[in-house]
């Protein structure tokens, strides 16, 4: 009888160890949550991180320690017809107002946080008001449940934003315990000359040129969870409107950027 | 030339130039702490992933010198090449390069693996791992 018992082992042993091994040899429990974790900050795009949440409790509970996140805002609702007619009406000024307005609505959540620049906005385009209403997962919301974020960078199609084929706005912030950089990057086929000096030429698209500038700020005042104080308007002086003067769109991007720094502070306090 | 004698998993003995071994810093630290004359042991790391690593570190290393003609194009496809490989061998080399300390390979698998995740949908991601499983199975 040892070739029958033999043969009964043989086959019943290979038939145990097959689903057995399955449950062994999952890849990603061969890997360590610090292992997991690196690559979790390779992924960093917001989306991707959040469906990661959605595969198993591991993850879940990896994804949201990521400290490095990209926030891509590909979704903002067009249709604000009343923005569409203060645009057409004032050019320039008209496209900055169209896109703080745009701007807002991603950031639902924060609008009581920018009373000066939201009652800006409300008074040309009643729209905003009335765009509050559709759900909409607001970047603050979804970074909230990122808790050790270090490193944050928002990318803002433009064309989406309506203002200029080819518009790009990027902006960067570095976090340590607190605010440490906040770098904005933008580049638009608007601005074609002018300063050359803080401008230079995108290979790729011919016709844009890039204005990049780095706001250093000390860490002391990013710990306000108060409201962000009235950001500087270089857009109150509507009539003087230098025509498509490089220095003032630099100034316009400067203050743009201001906002886009407070609001960062608003989403993240910490 | 230095050699130095890596011991893999099971036993292999791999002999390599010392500076290829020092790009691993854990060899680099070990070699410093115990020397060159015993065979430096890596438990943790099977021939086959042992050897990968070796082709890969010889890879750049030959890149890097001053008299290589290699492209970044012909480095991008070599990389290219040398993570496409079925899922259990490349999170095999993730632990390896982590427990060897190769900087640039650690991250180009975590890459690789980032990639995967990145632009499928939950279901996906955990169909495609488990495959993997059953394939390895």
């Amino acid at each position: 009888m040892p070739d029958w018992h033999e043969n009964f082992e043989n086959k019943h042993c290979r038939m145990l160890s097959a689903p057995l091994m399955i449950f062994l040899v999952d890849p990603f429990d061969s890997l360590p949550d610090s292992l997991l974790l690196l690559i979790f900050n390779k992924v960093s795009d917001v989306k991707s991180l959040g469906r990661c949440c959605a595969v198993s409790k591991r993850f879940y509970s990896l994804a949201r320690t990521v400290d490095n996140v990209v926030v891509k805002v590909d979704c903002v609702i067009s249709g604000d017809e009343a923005g569409h007619l203060s645009a057409r009406g004032k050019g320039f000024f008209g496209h900055l107002l169209k896109f703080f307005g745009s701007m807002v609505r991603p950031l639902q959540a924060l609008q009581h946080l920018l009373v000066p620049k939201r009652a800006l906005v409300a008074s040309t385009s009643a729209a905003t008001t009335a765009a509050a209403d559709v759900s909409h997962h607001s970047p603050g919301e979804v970074l909230k449940n990122f808790r050790d974020l270090e490193h944050l960078r928002i990318e803002l199609p433009g064309g989406e934003l309506e203002i200029e084929d080819g518009f790009l706005l990027k902006w960067k912030a570095r976090y340590g315990s607190t605010l440490e950089s906040c770098v904005i990057l933008g580049a638009s086929a608007l601005i074609n000359s002018g300063d050359q000096s803080s401008s230079r030429k995108n290979s790729t698209r011919t016709s844009s040129s890039w204005l990049s500038s780095a706001a250093q700020r000390r860490s002391s005042d990013t710990q306000s969870s108060s409201p962000p104080p009235p950001p500087p308007a270089a857009a109150e002086d509507d009539g003087n409107l230098p025509d498509a003067d490089g220095g003032f769109k630099l100034r316009v991007f400067l203050t743009a950027m201001n906002d886009i720094f407070y609001t960062l502070m608003a989403i993240i306090p910490k | 030339m230095v050699k130095v004698t890596l011991k893999s998993a099971e036993g292999d003995v791999f002999e390599v130039d010392e500076e290829l071994a020092l790009e691993s810093l854990m060899v680099k630290n070990m070699i410093e702490d115990v020397g060159l004359d015993s065979a430096i042991s890596l438990p943790n790391v099977s021939s086959t992933i042992l050897a990968k690593v070796i082709e890969y570190i010889k890879f750049h290393m030959d890149a890097q010198k001053d008299g290589s003609k290699k492209t970044s194009e012909e480095i991008k496809a070599f990389d290219d090449d040398f993570v496409n490989v079925g899922i259990p061998t490349l999170f095999e080399m993730v632990l390896a390069s982590n427990y060897l300390n190769v900087k640039s390979l650690l991250s180009l698998t975590c890459n690789t693996v980032a990639n995967m995740i990145k632009t499928k949908p939950p279901a996906e991601v955990k169909e495609m791992f488990t495959s993997a499983k059953q394939a390895k199975a």
